[in-house]
């Protein structure tokens, strides 16, 4: 129904602007996982647009967005509202990961429909550690419905 | 005094008299010289009667035949003897005195003075037999007598009789009569001498006396003869003469006039009190003055009337004379103690207020003038005012003792001298120019301010006003001084008017009718206009032409309700200036309840500036706003963006380390450290940056917080840093609960004790946090066994990224206090610091406001 893969690697939408922190991202999504798709949008906009056409498209959305919150055009907060407008993005897990701890930051982002809240550790180790258990938590829980809607498909 | 009641009463009668004097009392002198005249005829006739006698006996023939018969020489050739003649004669002697009452001696006397017939008088005449015959030679009778030439008469002065020599009593008036007696051939044989008793006519003249007139007869000395008081008659006889000169003097004199008149003169004459008629009998030599006098002129006008009536009134007039001696007597004292009063100063102590009648009423009356005299000269004397009074010609007549005191003068020296003299030459001429007009009424009054400059230096302003001095018809009789020392009112009024002029606020008073009656000089600048265009001119001139229907209407509900207000403090209030400009004001009001009114006192301040400086300062503030807002917009989205290159900085050189771990050498990976570690310090920097801007963007969340828990959270937060320097944190007491913001709160205490702990010494830490309640705030230190700093730092401390070197090498952002601070500063409280190098700092901040 959704067309998302049935078996494969797991895929995450990264939304975040500077090349370099989306470098260390995927770095620390992919230091223990090799079946990982990371897939790269610069700013919401863009990010909306990946999602929208693959919805279209019919094709599978990612199993996790990862977004920043600070970019330009369309910043993760306007990108949050927007998304969770559209009834097919509305169980879509997005997890902010921002280097900010305001508070304003993670109520309004738990507000616009986050699902999680994640800071970036300045610590590269922490970091990484941080996402293995974010990843770890969103793609065991992502996969079990995924397969339960396949069998409702099959 | 008594004559002057006397008087009184005499004028009394001749008021009455003189009323009646042209009609009656021509008519009653015209009674007492008839009367008068005839006993002078009376007189004259029994004189005359008396000569005729004597000159009968001693022309009789047994006269004729003894004298013969004595003087013949051949006595032989007589038939009859001297002796029978001289029986003979006294036989005529005999029924002479027995014939003539008014004979009481009749005798023949010799030229030798020897007595030859003598018969005297009585119930039975007595012949005196030859034995009792006495020589009388040495009398003055018988040598006048035998002088006379033949036919005349000598008249002896009327004397009193006496027997023997002494004077026979009753009294007998007696009168001789003699003449001489010739001897037939021509030669002078002796006298012939009658003593006549002239009792009996006096006697008869006195009962013929007119009842309403008295009877005087007076001899030619003057002596009384006949008196109403018996006593004074023939006075002169027991050696004590009363004389009519004595007692009536004015009749005296007028007898005088006439003494050379003829044998009876006649005339009417007044006494001072005295009506009398006159006439005189001259018998040569005596001269006998008869005088009729009615002692008072009334008694003379009653008598034409009725004799009752006069004596009725001469008895009234005696009682009058009487009561008004008496009553003179009862007035003289209390006069005399009423002179006494008045003399001696105005002491009524001593007049007899408590006597009857009008001297009483006069006593009271000269006590209440007195008393009032007293009362006003000591009004004066003690008056604080000198006072002074001058002659028309400008010269000092009185001065109390303030005038001495004020112009040092003194009364004794100051009277009589020229008022202008009170004051130095400079201002003499003024002051007689004033006082002379003043003095002679060209002016109604006039006040002259003079300098007084005392002999210690000290000058005294003076207030001089003179006045006329007036007579109760109007009359000039001077003038008065009033002087006053007026040298501190002047020095008041003076700082009255200095603090009202030279006040830096505009002042101006209205009355009740809106129209200004003062206004000072900052008033005038504010508004432009001179104080001439304001004084009496409505205040409206001053408010702008658009502003005067409201500021009517405020006007009307400030004086609704007065008292102090300000007008212009809540919104600018704009006067309009001469020149038509607006000029904001502020402006104050007070109302002054007066007689005229209720007036209303305006300070007014010129707010042109305050206004501009205000208005520029309000400028400045919002741009300073916009600017710290800026600022921190600033600082916060810098460091929030700071971030994510530091961090991707620290990660990658961390992911270097890692990955690259082995295949660089062990520099590399020290520089990697450096990476990493400079990255963390700026995160930590940068960190603080965000917490210290976003203290000033957020909205606080005020709630009651316990510090209580604010330590729990912070001994949370601190758990590291405690268990690594094993440091002790103990609460002194009980922490109270505050109103504020709990976030921040803990950000503050964990700052405070972060730093304690961060900053120790050699010792373990020790952070001793206490609290107490101040007025109406917290009192909380935080005390710590650190370190400490020079405190010379410490104000520096509080300031961002101010670290002092300090011995131990612990290192924050030098945000930290700046921090604290800035909490403490949203909270409205102050923080503080003191310490001593080497033995622990003390962090001390208030919180306002007090737990419920």
């Amino acid at each position: 129904m959704t067309g998302a893969a049935d078996t494969g690697p797991f895929h995450v939408l990264l939304v975040e602007d500077n090349p370099a922190d989306a470098e260390l991202t995927r770095e620390a999504l992919t230091a223990q996982r090799d079946d990982l798709v990371v897939d790269f949008a610069t700013d919401g906009f863009e990010a909306l647009d990946y999602l929208q056409r693959r919805a279209e498209a019919n094709m599978q959305l990612p199993d996790l967005v990862i977004l920043d919150l600070n970019m330009p055009r369309m910043s993760g907060k306007d990108f949050l509202a927007d998304v969770r407008q559209d009834a097919r993005f509305r169980a879509l897990p997005i997890i902010v990961l921002t280097t900010s701890a305001a508070e304003e930051d993670i109520h309004q982002s738990y507000a616009l429909g986050a699902n999680s809240f994640v800071n970036k550790p300045m610590e590269f180790n922490q970091f990484e550690e941080a996402v293995q258990l974010m990843q770890n938590f969103w793609f065991s829980l992502a996969r079990l419905p995924s397969k339960a809607r396949k069998d409702d498909a099959q | 005094m008594v004559g002057l009641v006397i008087l009184t009463a005499v004028s009394v009668g001749f008021i009455v008299y003189w009323a009646l004097e042209a009609a009656i009392v021509p008519r009653g002198l015209a009674r007492l010289e008839a009367h008068v005249t005839r006993i002078s005829a009376v007189i004259e006739q029994r004189a005359a009667g008396s000569r005729h006698d004597l000159q009968a006996i001693a022309a009789s023939s047994n006269v004729r035949n003894l004298v013969a018969a004595m003087t013949a020489p051949d006595q032989r050739h007589q038939t009859i003897g001297v002796a029978t003649w001289r029986q003979m004669v006294a036989q005529t002697f005999v029924a002479e005195v027995a014939a003539k009452s008014e004979f009481m001696q009749l005798r023949l006397i010799g030229r030798d003075g020897q007595e030859i017939v003598r018969v005297d008088a009585g119930p039975h005449p007595v012949v005196s037999y030859e034995s009792q015959l006495q020589n009388k030679a040495d009398r003055a009778y018988v040598s006048q007598t035998l002088a006379l030439p033949t036919g005349q008469f000598y008249i002896s002065p009327l004397d009193l009789n006496r027997e023997r020599g002494d004077i026979e009593l009753p009294m007998r008036p007696v009168l001789r009569v003699a003449t001489p007696i010739d001897a037939p051939d021509g030669s002078r044989w002796g006298l012939a001498v009658v003593n006549l008793d002239l009792r009996p006519m006096l006697d008869q003249m006195r009962r013929n006396a007119l009842l309403d007139s008295d009877l005087y007869v007076v001899n030619e000395a003057g002596d009384f003869i006949i008196h109403p008081d018996r006593a004074k008659e023939f006075a002169f006889e027991f050696g004590a003469p009363r004389r009519i000169g004595d007692e009536m003097p004015r009749l005296y004199a007028a007898m005088g006039k006439f003494e050379d008149l003829g044998s009876v003169a006649r005339s009417a004459a007044w006494d001072t009190d005295i009506g009398a008629a006159i006439s005189t009998v001259l018998v040569d030599p005596i001269r006998l003055v008869v005088i009729a006098a009615a002692p008072d002129r009334s008694v003379v006008a009653g008598a034409t009337v009725r004799r009752s009536a006069l004596i009725g009134g001469a008895l009234a007039g005696f009682i009058a004379i009487v009561l008004a001696v008496l009553l003179a007597r009862l007035t003289t004292r209390p006069l005399a103690a009423m002179t006494r009063a008045v003399l001696s100063g105005g002491d009524s102590a001593g007049l007899p207020v408590e006597s009857p009648g009008e001297v009483g009423i006069l006593a009271r009356a000269l006590a209440r003038y007195i008393d009032n005299e007293r009362w006003h000269a000591a009004v004066v004397d003690n008056a604080h005012e000198a006072f002074l009074s001058t002659a028309p010609d400008g010269t000092i007549k009185s001065c109390n003792e303030s005038a001495e005191r004020l112009f040092g003068i003194s009364a004794h020296d100051a009277i009589g001298r020229p008022a202008d003299t009170l004051v130095d030459s400079a201002q003499a001429g003024a002051l007689r120019d004033l006082l002379e007009r003043v003095a002679s009424g060209q002016d109604a009054t006039a006040n002259y301010d003079v300098t007084l400059q005392g002999a210690d230096g000290k000058v005294t302003d003076v207030l001089m006003h003179f006045s006329p001095v007036r007579t109760a018809s109007g009359q000039l009789m001077g003038a008065s001084i009033l002087a006053r020392d007026v040298t501190d009112e002047r020095a008041a009024r003076e700082s009255f008017r200095i603090a009202t002029e030279c006040s830096p606020a505009g002042k101006l008073l209205i009355d009740a009718k809106g129209k200004i009656i003062l206004v000072n000089a900052e008033a005038q600048r504010c508004f432009g206009y001179s104080r001439e265009e304001l004084l009496g001119h409505r205040f409206d001139q001053l408010i702008p032409d658009d502003n005067r229907a409201s500021h009517a209407k405020l006007v009307a509900d400030y004086l609704s309700s007065p008292g102090t207000r300000a007008m212009g403090s809540d919104r600018a209030v704009f006067g309009r200036r001469k020149d038509g400009s607006a000029i904001p004001l502020e402006i104050l009001l007070t109302t002054v309840p007066s007689r005229e009114g209720l007036l209303v006192l305006a300070a007014i301040v010129d707010i042109t500036e305050r206004r501009e400086s205000r208005l520029k300062l309000e400028q400045r503030t919002r741009e300073l706003e916009r600017s710290n807002a800026d600022l921190l917009q600033f600082a916060y989205v810098a460091s929030h963006d700071m971030q994510e290159p530091l961090r991707i900085t620290a990660s990658f050189a961390q992911l270097l380390s890692d990955r690259y771990k082995g295949q660089l050498d062990e520099k590399a990976d020290k520089y990697i450290h450096y990476i990493v570690d400079g990255a963390r310090r700026m995160q930590t920097l940068i960190n603080d940056i965000l917490v210290y801007s976003r203290l000033g963007a957020e909205d606080e969340a005020v709630g009651q917080v316990d510090l209580a828990d604010v330590m729990d959270e912070t001994r949370a937060q601190l758990a590291n840093l405690i268990e690594e320097n094993d440091a002790q944190i103990v609460i002194d007491g009980e922490l109270p609960v505050v109103p504020g913001d709990e976030s921040q709160l803990v950000r503050l205490f964990a700052n405070l004790v972060g730093n304690a702990i961060k900053y120790r010494s050699a010792e373990r830490p020790l952070v001793t946090i206490s609290a107490r309640r101040e007025q109406d705030f917290r009192h909380i230190a935080v005390r710590d066994n650190g370190v400490g700093f020079d405190e010379k730092y410490k104000h520096k401390i509080f300031q961002m990224f101010q670290r002092i070197a300090t011995p131990g090498s612990a290192r924050g952002s030098g945000l930290g206090l700046a921090i604290a601070k800035r909490i403490v500063d949203q909270h409205g409280g102050d923080i503080w610091a003191s310490s001593k190098v080497g033995e622990g700092s003390t962090f001390e901040f208030t919180i306002p406001g007090l737990d419920p």
